[in-house]
């Protein structure tokens, strides 16, 4: 199964909020079988290597963006989503992660 | 989770004289310790989580900050809405970039899978024009309540 995180400050609003909004993107386009999550900054270090996307609403620092390349996780701008703002961009993002994973 | 049980008549605040950031955190803090809403803890929480994790949110039509601190510093759910006289400087939400905001939407949140929805509701209303137009017109506590009751209630 497809593994998206989505990461804020706090893990309670804003990354919630956004899962919610990619869920919902996912049923309408009838796409099955992924799992979103929403995590804080403090966990993400240590949750982040077992998915595959990986959608931030904070700043990445380093040591996430390191993670991220060494696993090969796709990183995306989020904000986009969250603000429902003009989000085509970030979804096609996420869209293209996902098909590139069927094909491994 | 019926949305419009969490805005509360006496938490719309639409004339604040605020200096800064820290300035305006302290005055609405206050009034939220001092009306049970939220712990003694809230307004160095909700500093710490500024200082780390800036809010600030620019929409096409308006920009504004949604202010929220860890559940555990919060004792009843609530949203609080503000108008400040002079926008307040402050960072924004994911990119760390200069904004200055002219409202704030102070969230209380207690129990995250419950209240959530509301923050993506808040989300889209700010990019409304009407609501903005009446949410910039209105300076009176009672009609403001009103017109996001409606919104929210809708």
């Amino acid at each position: 199964m497809a593994k998206i995180i989505v990461a804020c400050g706090s893990g309670v609003a804003s990354s919630e909020a956004t899962v919610g909004r990619i869920n919902t993107f996912l049923e309408e386009h009838n796409v099955k079988g992924v799992q979103v999550d929403a995590t804080d900054f403090k966990q993400l270090p240590s949750v982040l290597p077992d998915y595959d996307v990986y959608v931030w609403i904070a700043q990445p620092n380093q040591e996430i963006e390191q993670i991220a390349k060494d696993h090969g996780i796709a990183v995306v701008n989020g904000m986009p989503i969250f603000m429902n703002v003009n989000p085509e961009k970030s979804y096609k993002e996420i869209f293209r992660a996902l098909k590139a994973m069927q094909k491994k | 989770m019926n949305y419009s049980d969490m805005l509360k008549r006496d938490l719309v605040f639409l004339d604040v004289d605020a200096k800064n950031r820290q300035d305006l955190f302290r005055q609405i803090a206050a009034k939220l310790v001092a009306r049970g809403y939220v712990k003694d803890s809230y307004e160095r929480a909700l500093n710490q989580r500024e200082d780390e994790f800036p809010t600030g949110v620019v929409f096409p039509e308006i920009s504004v900050m949604l202010p929220h601190a860890d559940p555990q510093n919060v004792r009843q759910a609530f949203l609080a809405v503000v108008k400040v006289q002079k926008p307040v400087h402050i960072l924004q939400m994911g990119y760390n970039t200069p904004e200055d905001a002219e409202a704030m939407f102070f969230l209380g949140i207690t129990d995250s899978s419950q209240q959530v929805g509301l923050l993506q509701l808040f989300t889209d209303l700010l990019q409304n024009k009407q609501f903005v137009a009446d949410f910039r017109r209105i300076d009176d506590p009672e009609a403001m309540y009103e017109l996001v009751f409606n919104r929210i209630n809708q």
